[in-house]
């Protein structure tokens, strides 16, 4: 690893006290340490090894939550379609 | 990957039968209250409320149902997905076009003098109004823009001489607030003046329009119809939407894939399309019965009828465009993002493009259909003074104005789904980014289906 490392380059905004996470190969600046990791996946080449790691990390942890947002979205849509069921009978 | 696409695809079969079925659902709801805009005193089974809240639904469900789509690879082979197409001579069907317009413009100045004074007999009337910001506005987003080809201006100021000044350099103003401003005015204009009705006046203010273009274009070349002029602006705007793109030879695209693209370069380029999305809203507005109550109203009070109808148009607009840079802004909130408002402000905005085409199409296709009878007419026999035919629409037709802003509104959502995609690198948060922008939509669609499920009445204190 060299000075470029992910995790040497959070920074503190002054502003809010929250950790800024910088692009090492771009001028992108994230919230989060796993945005990031998931943007040198998607966006750069040629990662360090450590990297790499870390993308799939986030990676598998981004998919875990979509699974439970889309749980979510479902449950959603299921309960509009009921009470929408439950309006035009009650209407008509 | 190939199983992962499958599920994708799956999930988007799914996300069009859904809303394909909840749109019969408000489809068929209207259709029981009889002609839509045509019919006053019609009776609807399903109450206002339910209805309009079910064409929110769909915008909403269709938000949800477009996040099962998570496959990265798939939503940008769709947004991303070009097809050149052989186009035989185009410099041939340019000057063409080019003629076209000329000829055009010639017409409506002309027939507008000297022709008939019945608006269903006179050609201008009916070239300006149907042909043109009807039919070729639908044929904008429908299928490409040809308008700068026909445009007769910028065809004339090709030939005539020119300083090329940069309008940002010589102008006092922003130059797209200027182009907002007088988009605003054409709407006014449009909607207060009786342009439709008195072939004359038309006539002077499309000779009143060619000095202000020609003077632009003397002054900016070009630049004049790129930045300044709002309709040539107008017009690439609705192309952005369409599935033709001529930017590199012709080539076919998905319907609405050329708004996930920043093409807007500054607020001003937003409040364009928030101008856009609202005067076509506005206008309307301005037939529904409630408008004629309380412009009634309003003006018994003591308010001067000239002034209820600017101030309105500008009320409405500052309400579309606060409401859309307060969602969208709160909306960023969720993200969880250090990315620029401002950025997000300007990306989302085209998917609004997407919206005002479902509008436009849903308030003019009925428009230009009653009247193609009476232009080819007209056409024919500019001078005589004949009997008019007009197409008699059959009753289902309203029911199709719903399909058109619903169908609009689902383009959006999927086109904000792609920006969403392209701007964070997490997936939920792009999710996140489209809460705000979703309630807007929802927001833009009720009121649009209320007013396309009002009967017409002409508006009130104008002409």
């Amino acid at each position: 690893m060299t000075d470029a490392s992910p995790d040497t380059a959070a920074d503190t905004d002054a502003g809010t006290g929250e950790r800024d996470h910088d692009c090492p190969y771009c001028d992108r600046v994230f919230a989060r340490a796993d945005y990031r990791d998931l943007h040198l996946g998607l966006e750069h080449e040629n990662l360090t090894d450590a990297e790499q790691a870390a993308f799939a990390d986030a990676r598998e942890a981004e998919e875990e939550a979509l699974t439970i947002f889309r749980y979510k979205a479902l449950g959603l849509l299921v309960v509009a379609y009921f009470l929408f069921l439950m309006a035009y009978a009650a209407s008509l | 990957m190939t199983d992962a696409t499958r599920r994708v695809a799956r999930a988007v079969a799914a996300l069009l039968a859904a809303a394909l079925a909840v749109s019969a659902l408000v489809g068929r709801a209207l259709a029981h209250g009889g002609s839509i805009g045509q019919s006053a005193g019609r009776s609807l089974d399903v109450p206002t409320w339910l209805f309009l809240s079910t064409g929110g639904a769909v915008v909403g469900a269709s938000f949800l149902l477009s996040t099962f789509a998570t496959d990265r690879a798939f939503v940008s082979r769709i947004h991303a997905y070009r097809r050149a197409l052989a186009a035989p001579r185009t410099d041939l069907f340019a000057t063409a076009g080019r003629a076209i317009g000329l000829l055009g413009l010639a017409t409506v100045v002309a027939v507008g003098y000297l022709g008939p004074s019945g608006p269903l007999q006179n050609a201008s009337i009916l070239v300006v109004w149907g042909g043109w910001w009807a039919g070729l506005a639908m044929s904008a987003y429908l299928f490409g823009n040809a308008w700068p080809v026909l445009d007769p201006w910028r065809t004339l100021a090709s030939a005539l001489p020119t300083r090329d000044r940069d309008p940002a350099a010589v102008l006092p103003v922003s130059v797209p607030w200027l182009s907002t401003v007088g988009l605003l005015g054409l709407f006014w204009i449009e909607i207060v003046s009786p342009l439709a009705d008195a072939p004359r006046l038309l006539a002077t203010v499309v000779v009143a329009y060619s000095v202000v273009a020609l003077s632009g274009a003397f002054l900016f070349g070009d630049r004049y119809f790129e930045e300044v002029d709002p309709i040539a602006r107008v017009f690439r705007l609705y192309g952005a939407v369409a599935p033709l793109t001529y930017d590199d030879g012709i080539q076919l695209r998905v319907p609405g894939s050329g708004l996930e693209a920043d093409i807007l370069d500054s607020r001003g380029e937003v409040a364009f399309v928030v101008a856009l999305l609202w005067g076509t809203t506005y206008d309307g507005l301005v037939a529904t019965p409630p408008w004629a109550t309380s412009a009634r109203a309003v003006v018994k009070v003591g308010v001067p009828a000239t002034l209820l109808y600017p101030v309105a148009l500008v009320v409405g607009f500052l309400a579309f465009y606060g409401g859309y840079l307060l969602c969208v802004r709160y909306g960023a909130r969720f993200a969880d993002t250090r990315r620029d408002d401002a950025e997000f402000v300007r990306r989302f905005a085209p998917s609004l493009l997407a919206i005002a085409a479902g509008y436009h199409v849903a308030h003019y296709l009925g428009y230009f259909l009653t009247l193609a009878p009476a232009l080819v007419g007209a056409l024919a026999a500019p001078f005589a003074r004949g009997s008019v035919s007009t197409l008699v629409l059959p009753g289902w037709f309203g029911g199709l104005s719903l399909a058109f802003v619903l169908a609009g509104h689902l383009l959006a959502v999927w086109v904000a789904h792609g920006v969403g995609y392209e701007l964070f690198p997490s997936r939920l948060q792009a999710v996140r980014s489209q809460y705000g922008l979703t309630a807007i939509m929802i927001l833009y669609t009720m009121t649009s289906l209320w007013i396309v499920s009002r009967p017409y009445v002409a508006p009130p204190f104008v002409g």
